[in-house]
C-alpha cells in the first residue's frame, strides 16, 4: 500500500483555520508517529558486539589487492598494470600464503595478520554477477537471491529484529551510525531509514523544537510527516551525544591523514564512550578504475593509494581500539560491489572494466586470523573475462550475524533470503566450491550482559570454540526455569538431547562432551519455555 | 498591501476538500474555486520551475495566469542570448597543464587556479540561480547536470567544466536524442567516463554501459526485463570508441573532439540489441575525423540505432526520471505511471523534442494538483538560492563563493555529484547532520548572527570571508511587505509562514513563531518602532524557517 493510500483511509480531522488536517490513527502511525523520550528502551536482545562496515565505492580490483602474483595467467592478463616483473613480485613481501602477495601498499596490515588477526575471504561474489555498479550494490545491501530485487537492506532487517517498532520505540543509543555523506541501502527499512547520520560526534547539533502536530492528507503531508520524524530523532540523540560529549575525542593511537582514517577514529570515539549502537558504517570512493589505476604508485591518485588508505586507516583503528580496551567487541569488515575484469585494458587505458567475485576482509581481535577459500582461478573465468565466485557474499553476512552477532539459524537464514520461500537454514546457499566450515571468530557470542538471561530471551555463551573434546554452554537465569538442551548438526538432524531439566537462578554451566561426535560444524538448541535460542560452533 | 488583499492571496488554501488521488490529466491547468490561482499555487510553480518566489514575484504572478508565466520562462531566447561569460581569470586556467591520468596531480600554484576556477563557476552559477527570469533555464541546467553527470575532480580542466554545463544550458528543452549525440564525444564526457583511454585494442566499456544504464534506458525496462546484454555493452562501446580532443584550443568555448581513425575497429561488424550485423559507428566521426581513412566502413550510427531500438524504453525511462524531479519523487503510484507513459508518448510523436513534454507537464492539472503541494523535498541550493530571493537579498558573485563551501557541508557541490548516478536527492538530502547545517550554519548565521561585526573565518580553508548582509533596514523593508507589519501579530506570523512555506504551517506552529519574538504582550506589537521590531522579526523569521514545512517545496 502506497503512503497516501494510507493516508486516505484515514478520516478527515479537525480542521485548522479551515484546513482538514489528519490526526495519526492506528494504521496512519505505523508510519509517522514520532519517537518520543518516554519509548525509549535500552538494546535488547543481543549480545555487546559491534559491526563495523567499510564500504569500497566504486568496485575495487581483488587480484592487484591479494595478488596471485605466482600464476602465470596473472602475467598475461595484466602485462601493465599487474606485479610482473621479478621486481615487482619482489616487492610483495607481505604473503599471507606463499603464492598470495598482498599489494605493498597493505603492508601496515602485516602485523595484524601476524597477530591472527585478519581473515581474507577469497572470491567473494554472487550467483548472478551484474556489472552495474548500482545493481550490484544493491545485491550486496539488499543480500537477498541475487535474481530479485528487494527493496530493505540486510542491516536494516537485522535491526529491525532487535527494535521492531523502531522508530516508534527506538533505542537510546542509535541502532547504527553512519559517518559522512553516503547513504548505504543496506539501511534501509521497513519503514525508513534504521540509521542516523553524523559527521562528527562532537558537533551533532539538535534541531529546533518542534511540534508532533497533524499533517494534511496529501502526498506534501507525508513529507512533512518525514521531517517531523527526522527531526524528533535528531533531537532525541543530539541530546544523548551532547552528554557524552566529554567522552568523545578520546584516542590512543594517532590516525593518519587520509579520509577513511578520519572517519574510522570518530566510529572509535562513538565506541569507547560507551554507545550501544550495533553498526557503524564508512565508505571510501574512488575504486572505479577504468583508467589510471596506478596500483604501485601511492604517490598519484589511484588504486593503490586507496588501498594505502584502507590498509592505514584499519591498522590504526584496530590499535586504537586494543588501546581503548573495546577492541575484543568490535568487528570490521569490508565490501565492494564487485571486483575488476581480470584482463587489464592495456597500455593507454591502464585500468580494468567492471569485474565480479573480489577478496573481503574481516578484522578484529577475535576473528580467526586466516585466508579462506582458494587462490582465484584465472583459467575457468565466465563468459565476459570475470573470476568465478566461490563464497557466496551471504555466507559472510551469515557467519556475521550468526557468530559474531549472536542471530539464531533459522533468523538468519529467513534474514538474509527476503522474498524467498525457502528458508531452512541448511537449504540456504548453494555453496559453489568451499563453504565456511571453521567459525571465522574465537569468541563468537562475547560477553553476555549480567542484566540479560535467557528467561528475558537472551543469547547463550559456548566457549571454548571452536573446541576439542569438551565445551562449556554458559548462560544466566534470573529465576529458575526447566532448560532443555539439544544438539543439532548443520543439515539440521538431531545428533543428541543433552539435558532437559530445571535450573536455578543464577549462572549456570552445562559441559559437554563432543569428542563422540565426528568433527565439524553444530549447532545447540536451548530452550526454556518457549524461547528458543541457537548458537554454532566447531568441534575439532 | 492591504491586509485584506493579502487574506484574499491565501483565503483558499489547499485541502480544503474530501482527499482524493491525484488527477492524471495533463490538460492544461484553469484554477477552480477549490484549487484557486493562489499563494500556494504560485508558490508551487517557483519551487518547482525556479528557486522559490519573491514577494514581488508573488503580487505580479495573481495579476497574471500560470500559462504566461511559465511560456515566458520557457522561452527560447533565453537559451540563445544572455549566456554567461567564462568567469574572472579563464585565460589563466590554461596554464594547468594536462596530465595523463585520472586526477589532476597538480602544483600548489596550479592548484590554486584549479580551486579558484572551480569556485568561480560554481559561484557563478549560484548567482543566476537566484536572477528572474532564467530561473527555469537554470533549473533544467541542474537536472541535466544530475542526469549528464560529470565529476569535476576527474576533469583537469575546469573549462571543460564550464564548457559542460554551457552545453547543458544551452539545450535544456532541446533534443534529447541530439543531447546524447552531442554528449557522447563532448571533452567532459571523454575524460569523465574514460572514452579517451578506449581503443580498438584495450576496448573501455566504462561509457558504453552508462549511456544506456543512466542516460537513456535504464538496466532495465518498466516491466522488468533487461534493456541490454553484457554484449550489447560490448558493441556500444566499441562504436563510441576512438573519440579524442584537442589539448590546446585556443579558445575556451571551442574544445573540438576529434576522431582517430587508428582506434577505432573498421573490420568487426558486430549487432547490437539484434541489429542486423554491420560496423557501427557515430556519424559525427565523418565532420571530425583526423583523415578520411576506412570511414566509408562505417556503416550506421549506433546512438540512432538505439534510439530506434529501445525507442519506448528511453521515452519511458527519461519521462519518469523528468517526474519524479518535478513533480514527486514516488512515481510508481498507477497514477504516475499513467501520466509517466502520457509523458512518453509526447517524447515519441515529437521526435525526441523535450519542450513539448515539459510544456506540457508544467502547465498541466496533475502538475497544479493539490497533493503535490509540498512533496518535494528542497535541495542544498533551492535552499541556499532559495532563501535569498524570499528575503529580497541581492547575492553577489563575491558572496556566493561561501555558497560551495554551505553545500560542501550540506552534500551538494556543483560540479561534484557524489559518483556517476548523480546526487540521490529526495530524503537523501536531510539527515541529522544536514539539517541543523542548514538551519544553524547556513540560515541563523544570515538571520541572527548578523550583529556580529566583524570578518568571519571559513572552518573549510581559513580564508576570512564577509557575511552575506541581511541588515536592519533590509529586515524591515521586507517585513513591511506583510500587511500586519503593524497589525496584529499573530497574522503577521501566518503572513510570513504562509509566504515562505509550501504547506502551511499548523496553529501550533504559529504560536511557536509568535513566542520567539520575545513579546510578552502581543497588543503591544502594532505600537513598536520600527527599531524595536527588528529582533524580534529576525527571530520569529527564524523560527519559522526551522520549521520542518520550510524545507519542503
Amino acid at each position: 500500500m502506497k503512503r497516501r493510500d494510507f493516508l486516505k483511509t484515514i478520516p478527515l480531522g479537525a480542521a485548522v483555520a479551515g484546513i482538514p488536517f489528519v490526526f495519526g490513527n492506528s494504521r496512519a502511525s505505523a508510519l509517522f508517529d514520532f519517537p518520543m523520550q518516554k519509548m525509549l528502551q535500552p538494546l535488547q536482545n543481543t549480545n555487546d558486539n559491534i559491526l563495523v562496515m567499510i564500504y569500497l565505492e566504486g568496485g575495487n580490483d581483488g587480484l592487484n589487492t591479494v595478488v596471485p602474483f605466482e600464476d602465470s595467467l596473472y602475467d598475461s592478463y595484466r602485462p601493465t598494470i599487474g606485479f610482473t616483473t621479478p621486481d615487482e613480485k619482489k616487492s610483495l613481501i607481505f604473503r599471507p600464503r606463499p603464492e598470495l602477495g598482498m599489494n605493498p601498499q597493505m603492508n601496515a596490515l602485516q602485523p595484524l595478520w601476524q597477530e591472527n588477526k585478519l581473515a581474507i575471504l577469497q572470491n567473494v561474489g554472487n550467483s548472478n554477477p551484474d556489472l552495474s555498479h548500482f545493481r550490484s550494490s544493491d545485491i550486496w545491501n539488499s543480500a537477498s537471491d541475487p535474481k530479485l530485487n528487494v527493496p530493505t537492506g540486510w542491516a536494516a532487517r537485522y535491526l529491525e529484529t532487535l527494535y521492531p517498532n523502531y522508530p516508534q520505540i527506538a533505542p537510546e543509543d542509535p541502532l547504527a551510525i553512519s559517518i559522512g555523506y553516503y547513504q548505504s541501502a543496506a539501511f534501509f527499512g521497513s519503514r525508513g531509514l534504521v540509521n542516523i547520520r553524523i559527521d562528527d560526534p562532537r558537533t551533532y547539533l539538535a534541531n529546533a523544537t518542534q511540534h508532533n502536530n497533524a499533517v494534511p492528507a496529501t502526498e506534501g503531508g507525508a513529507e512533512l510527516a518525514f521531517m517531523r520524524n527526522l527531526i524528533s530523532l535528531s533531537n532525541i540523540y543530539a541530546a544523548r551525544f551532547n552528554n557524552l560529549f566529554p567522552k568523545f575525542a578520546v584516542n590512543t593511537v594517532t590516525y593518519p591523514d587520509n579520509p577513511l582514517a578520519q572517519d574510522l577514529q570518530k566510529v572509535a570515539w562513538c565506541i569507547a564512550a560507551g554507545l550501544k549502537t550495533k553498526v557503524y558504517y564508512v565508505h571510501l570512493k574512488g575504486f572505479d578504475t577504468h583508467n589510471g589505476q596506478f596500483s604501485k604508485d601511492a604517490t598519484v591518485n589511484g588504486h593503490a593509494k586507496l588501498l594505502k588508505y584502507v590498509a592505514d586507516a584499519m591498522y590504526a583503528f584496530q590499535r586504537d581500539l586494543e588501546g581503548l580496551k573495546v577492541d575484543d567487541r568490535v568487528l570490521t569488515m569490508t565490501y565492494s560491489e564487485f571486483g575488476r575484469r581480470v584482463s587489464g585494458l592495456g597500455d593507454r587505458s591502464s585500468g580494468t572494466d567492471h569485474g565480479t567475485a573480489a577478496p573481503q576482509f574481516l578484522l578484529g581481535s577475535n576473528v580467526a586470523g586466516n585466508v579462506y577459500g582458494k587462490t582465484p582461478d584465472l583459467q575457468h573465468l565466465d563468459a565476459n573475462g570475470n573470476l568465478i565466485y566461490e563464497f557466496e557474499f551471504r555466507q559472510m553476512y551469515s557467519a556475521i550475524l550468526q557468530d559474531w552477532l549472536g542471530v539464531d539459524a533459522d533468523t538468519t537464514a529467513a534474514l538474509l533470503n527476503p522474498d524467498s520461500t525457502s528458508k531452512k537454514f541448511e537449504s540456504l546457499f548453494p555453496v559453489n566450491g568451499t563453504s565456511i566450515t571453521q567459525s571465522l571468530f574465537h569468541a563468537p557470542l562475547g560477553a553476555v550482559p549480567e542484566t540479560n538471561s535467557i528467561a528475558n530471551g537472551s543469547s547463550f555463551v559456548i566457549s571454548p570454540n571452536p573446541c576439542k573434546d569438551e565445551t562449556t554452554v554458559r548462560f544466566i537465569l534470573h529465576e529458575s526455569a526447566n532448560i532443555s538442551l539439544t544438539l543439532y548438526d548443520v543439515q539440521g538432524r538431531l545428533v543428541s538431547e543433552i539435558i532437559n531439566t530445571n535450573f536455578e537462578a543464577g549462572e549456570q554451566k552445562i559441559k559437554v562432551i563432543v569428542s563422540k561426535f565426528p568433527a565439524g560444524s553444530y549447532y545447540f538448541k536451548l530452550q526454556t519455555g518457549n524461547d528458543v535460542k541457537t548458537g554454532k560452533f566447531i568441534s575439532l | 498591501m492591504k491586509r485584506r488583499e493579502f487574506l484574499q492571496k491565501i483565503l483558499s488554501l489547499p485541502y480544503n476538500e474530501a482527499l482524493t488521488s491525484p488527477t492524471v490529466s495533463l490538460d492544461s491547468w484553469y484554477p477552480t474555486n477549490n484549487n484557486p490561482w493562489d499563494v500556494s499555487a504560485i508558490n508551487h510553480l517557483y519551487h518547482r520551475l525556479g528557486f522559490s518566489a519573491t514577494n514581488g514575484e508573488i503580487d505580479d504572478a495573481l495579476q497574471t495566469s500560470p500559462q504566461t508565466i511559465i511560456e515566458a520562462m520557457m522561452d527560447d531566447h533565453l537559451v540563445t542570448d544572455g549566456m554567461p561569460e567564462p568567469p574572472f581569470g579563464w585565460q589563466e586556467w590554461l596554464i594547468v597543464p594536462p596530465y595523463l591520468g585520472t586526477d589532476y596531480h597538480i602544483l600548489d600554484h596550479e592548484g590554486d587556479l584549479y580551486h579558484n576556477a572551480k569556485i568561480d563557476t560554481c559561484r557563478q552559477w549560484a548567482v543566476m540561480m537566484t536572477q528572474p527570469q532564467i530561473q527555469l533555464r537554470e533549473k533544467l541546467t541542474l537536472f541535466w547536470h544530475n542526469h549528464f553527470v560529470v565529476e569535476d575532480g576527474k576533469i583537469w580542466y575546469t573549462q571543460i567544466v564550464f564548457h559542460h554545463f554551457d552545453y547543458l544550458r544551452k539545450n535544456v528543452w532541446g533534443n534529447f536524442k541530439q543531447m546524447v549525440k552531442d554528449i557522447t564525444i563532448s571533452p567532459a564526457m571523454l575524460i569523465y567516463l574514460s572514452g579517451i583511454w578506449s581503443e580498438k585494442d584495450a576496448l573501455n566499456e566504462n561509457y558504453g554501459r552508462e549511456l544506456m544504464e543512466l542516460f537513456t534506458m535504464g538496466r532495465i525496462d518498466r516491466y522488468g526485463n533487461e534493456n541490454y546484454t553484457q554484449d550489447d555493452v560490448r558493441h556500444v562501446a566499441s562504436a563510441v570508441t576512438g573519440w579524442r580532443f584537442k589539448f590546446d584550443a585556443p579558445s575556451p568555448n571551442v574544445l573540438p573532439p576529434y576522431f582517430a581513425n587508428y582506434y577505432f575497429d573498421f573490420d568487426t561488424k558486430t549487432n547490437p540489441f539484434g541489429a542486423p550485423e554491420k560496423i557501427y559507428g557515430l556519424d559525427t566521426a565523418r565532420i571530425y575525423a583526423l583523415t578520411s581513412d576506412s570511414l566509408e566502413k562505417i556503416e550506421a550510427d549506433i546512438i540512432e540505432l538505439i534510439f530506434e531500438k529501445r525507442s519506448e524504453q528511453i521515452a519511458w525511462f527519461i519521462c519518469k526520471k523528468i517526474y519524479r524531479a518535478f513533480v514527486y519523487d514516488d512515481a510508481t503510484t498507477p497514477e504516475a505511471e499513467q501520466v509517466i507513459e502520457q509523458l512518453a508518448q509526447i517524447l515519441l510523436d515529437h521526435g525526441w523534442e523535450l519542450k513539448p513534454v515539459f510544456l506540457t507537464l508544467f502547465q498541466s492539472q496533475h502538475f497544479f494538483d493539490l497533493n503535490f503541494r509540498g512533496s518535494a523535498i528542497k535541495s542544498p541550493y533551492e535552499y541556499m538560492c532559495g532563501l535569498m530571493r524570499r528575503l529580497d537579498i541581492d547575492l553577489t558573485d563575491y558572496q556566493a563563493g561561501d555558497f560551495m563551501w554551505y553545500g560542501f557541508d550540506t552534500d551538494q557541490v556543483l560540479g561534484s555529484p557524489p559518483n556517476v548516478k548523480g546526487w540521490q536527492g529526495y530524503h537523501s538530502w536531510l539527515n541529522s547532520a544536514t539539517l541543523p547545517k542548514r538551519n544553524i550554519d547556513f540560515a541563523r548565521e544570515l538571520i541572527i548572527n548578523k550583529a556580529i561585526p566583524g570578518r568571519l573565518i571559513n572552518p573549510h580553508n581559513g580564508f576570512t570571508y564577509d557575511p552575506i548582509p541581511f541588515t536592519d533596514d533590509a529586515v524591515i523593508q521586507w517585513a513591511k511587505q506583510f500587511p500586519d507589519y503593524n497589525g496584529e501579530l499573530n497574522l503577521f506570523a501566518t503572513q510570513i509562514a504562509t509566504f515562505l512555506c509550501a504547506i502551511i504551517p499548523d496553529d501550533a506552529s504559529i504560536l511557536h513563531i509568535v513566542s520567539s519574538s520575545g513579546i510578552l504582550h502581543t497588543y503591544e506589537w502594532a505600537s513598536l518602532s520600527d527599531s524595536l521590531k527588528v529582533q524580534p522579526i529576525r527571530q520569529m523569521l527564524f523560527t519559522a524557517i526551522q520549521l520542518p514545512h520550510f524545507q519542503l517545496c
